[in-house]
């Protein structure tokens, strides 16, 4: 239970590194961000969606990570968007967009695409390592909580 | 004794906070003035891609982390861009008007073009490679 519980905090702190300096960095530089995704592959309207909605989902993601009660759907929030991502650089190194999009804006710029690929698949494993076994807990505190809940209605049921 | 038990307890929130102080205090501190960046050639699928016209088209280049590794003298690759040269210095797109590229044939391939130092605008560094 403890290895369990202190492992879900150290995953939780490796994907605060990643969250809190990529959302804060596309904040911090949102012209440089917002010209990079404008030059993606896919439509204009997509890339303004995504303009909006990436900084903050990445943001929501870390304060998720750091409440504890919203822990597990902090590691749902990752486990999603790094498949996204994943799943777009993958795309990108098969040749899917024709031609390898500029991977401008990111501090993670001085990677090559396959760099970045695995960096991704290290990540994506960690999320969704993190929410299988914060579920885990989550059912055992539950558990617990129905068990003693039992015990309680139990003991009334005796008394009356 | 307290505090440490407070530190464990929290620790992920402690972690967090310091993430964030860091990334703020970095990405504030950040220099962005005389900073320089190196753009390569990149025409794509186009008839042609080695033209004069071709070559000197800024919107054939894009950034890159490294300026070309075997220099040689035939094919435009590389050339170094100071980012206020870039369109609203965001170091994405060459400004055509702060960049004017300048070209020349290596001898024995008159359709191939090379970018030159000699005379250039709003750049410096050309580095040029040889054919495949």
């Amino acid at each position: 239970m403890d290895i369990k519980k202190h492992s879900t905090t150290l995953i939780s702190i490796a994907l605060l590194l990643l969250w809190i300096p990529v959302g804060v960095d596309k904040l911090f530089h949102f012209a440089v961000f917002k010209a990079g995704i404008l030059r993606q592959p896919f439509s204009n309207s997509l890339g303004w969606v995504l303009i909006y909605t990436l900084p903050v989902l990445e943001l929501a993601t870390a304060l998720c990570l750091v409440i504890r009660r919203l822990r597990l759907i902090g590691f749902a929030l990752s486990s999603l968007l790094m498949l996204a991502f994943t799943g777009y650089i993958g795309i990108a190194l098969l040749g899917g967009w024709g031609k390898l999009p500029c991977g401008c804006g990111s501090i993670i710029s001085g990677m090559s695409w396959g760099q970045h690929f695995w960096f991704n698949l290290f990540f994506l494993a960690l999320s969704v390592l993190g929410y299988y076994l914060q579920r885990k807990t989550h059912r055992n505190t539950r558990c617990q909580a129905a068990g003693n809940e039992g015990l309680v209605g139990q003991k009334t049921t005796y008394k009356i | 004794m307290k505090m440490k038990t407070f530190f464990l307890k929290h620790a992920v929130a402690v972690a967090a906070i310091a993430i964030a102080s860091l990334s703020l205090m970095s990405f504030g501190l950040e220099k962005t003035t005389d900073e320089t960046l190196f753009f390569e050639y990149k025409p794509g699928n186009i008839a042609d891609p080695y033209s004069k016209q071709n070559v000197e088209n800024v919107a054939h280049w894009e950034p890159t982390s490294a300026p070309c590794p075997s220099p040689d003298n035939v094919l435009a690759c590389t050339i170094e861009v100071p980012k206020a040269n870039t369109i609203g210095e965001l170091g994405l797109e060459l400004d055509d008007m702060k960049v004017k590229l300048q070209t020349s044939s290596a001898s024995s391939t008159p359709t191939l073009f090379r970018v030159d130092d000699t005379g250039a605008i709003g750049y410096s560094n050309p580095v040029n490679r040889a054919t495949p």
